[in-house]
């Protein structure tokens, strides 16, 4: 499953009808914890910092089973 | 400099002849601020967060209630919209076309990586709280909000047709032409309202309305809804959104006008737009537009202040260095 901020950084054409509904899903949990007295709920997840995008897309291509 | 506006149809012979709420508001602002948008379209190059942001909201909230009325589901309308707004704020990278291609030679390409990804940007806005993240928030907790509102059904027309997504053009005096857009008029308790949205960045209070009464845009919407729907309206219903880092919260509020304000707000507009024409009849030139020094510093100071604020002599070269002044005009007449 993508994260919201996977979903927010990718190409908009490319998204999907789920991803579209992830994000309304997401959405409205947030809503529920503002209404509930959460009030940053609705706050944008923290940004990756380049170092850390750049770790993930390292290690997102890594295949154990060449080295084991 | 002349600026060449026979490309908008909103303009006779360099007179504006054809008047919406923005242009309405410019000349009501400041007749200089006026001229430099509108009869010489300099804009900043960065374009204000607020501006897109308000418009983006608009259009998702507008084009939910169309997709609605065409009988969409709330969510299939809400799904549609979302996605279009993720369109709308992201920018792909561009290339012209070449011989050969189906748009050569005035279109251009989306410039693809050697796997075919298209290139592109979401929109990053200087504004801390109206960002891409908190624009989508907000249409979806907008919708969640007023989705099952059965206080403001859509009124039905007498030819059986919901009165949503109306563009209108009004003759409020010869060579004066009123013209807009409105979204929906709903019946309230039996009276019938404009529906309209905005956004602040503001704790919403009684003070915040205040604002929209007297306010050009509301008398406007509610004089235009009586003449083009033909059925009297009340005023209109403002649904505000308050933008904050962390959530964003709706409040819901009336402002009503009578026959004799809205009379009123016809006459008083008629003498700020014949006095914009007799400007430019003078013509294209800034010392025809007098400046209203007492407008500079308001909503956070003009964005002509700096233009303004410099020696007669160079202001234009400042012009050219801090603003565009691309052929995409805006054009009151070019319909939504």
């Amino acid at each position: 499953m993508s994260t919201i901020q996977e979903l927010f950084a990718r190409d908009p054409l490319e998204l999907t009808k789920s991803d579209i509904r992830e994000i309304v899903k997401v959405y409205r949990e947030n809503r529920v914890k503002f209404q509930l007295g959460n009030m940053s709920a609705g706050k944008a997840p923290a940004k990756k910092t380049p170092t850390q995008a750049a770790a993930q897309a390292v290690t997102g291509k890594l295949d154990l089973s060449k080295i084991l | 400099m002349i600026y060449d506006l026979s490309q908008n149809s909103s303009f006779t012979d360099g007179v504006q002849t054809s008047w919406d709420s923005t242009s309405i508001k410019l000349i009501m602002t400041c007749p200089r601020k006026y001229f430099y948008k509108m009869m010489q379209n300099w804009t900043p190059r960065e374009v204000s967060p607020h501006l897109l942001f308000g418009g983006w909201y608009a259009t998702a909230l507008e084009h939910y209630y169309k997709y609605v009325t065409e009988g969409k589901t709330s969510d299939e309308a809400l799904e549609a919209v979302v996605k279009e707004t993720l369109i709308s704020t992201w920018t792909y990278r561009t290339e012209p076309s070449v011989e050969g291609d189906i748009n050569y030679p005035h279109g251009v390409n989306i410039i693809k990586d050697k796997d075919g990804n298209r290139q592109g940007y979401p929109w990053v806005s200087s504004d801390g709280n109206k960002t891409r993240e908190n624009l989508i928030r907000t249409i979806i907790w907008y919708v969640e909000e007023f989705k099952d509102d059965e206080n403001t059904p859509v009124v039905i027309l007498s030819d059986g047709k919901p009165a949503v997504e109306y563009s209108f053009r009004i003759e409020l005096a010869p060579d004066i032409i009123y013209c807009g857009h409105l979204d929906r008029l709903v019946d309230y308790g039996g009276d019938n309202y404009i529906m309209d949205q905005k956004t602040t960045k503001s704790t919403i209070s009684d003070y915040y309305f205040k604002q929209f009464n007297p306010d050009q845009q509301m008398s406007g919407y509610t004089f235009a809804g009586q003449i083009i729907f033909g059925i009297p309206v009340k005023g209109v219903i403002i649904d505000a959104a308050q933008i904050a880092i962390g959530f964003s919260r709706f409040t819901r509020s009336f402002t009503s006008r009578t026959n004799a304000q809205l009379e009123e707000w016809r006459l008083n507009t008629i003498h700020y737009l014949q006095f914009a024409q007799s400007c430019a009849e003078k013509g294209q030139d800034e010392k025809n537009f007098p400046m209203n020094l007492e407008s500079c510093s308001n909503y956070g100071g003009c964005e002509y202040r700096d233009v303004c604020s410099k020696n007669p002599g160079i202001r234009e070269q400042f012009l050219k260095g801090k603003f565009n002044q691309d052929t995409n005009m805006w054009d009151p007449l070019k319909q939504r």
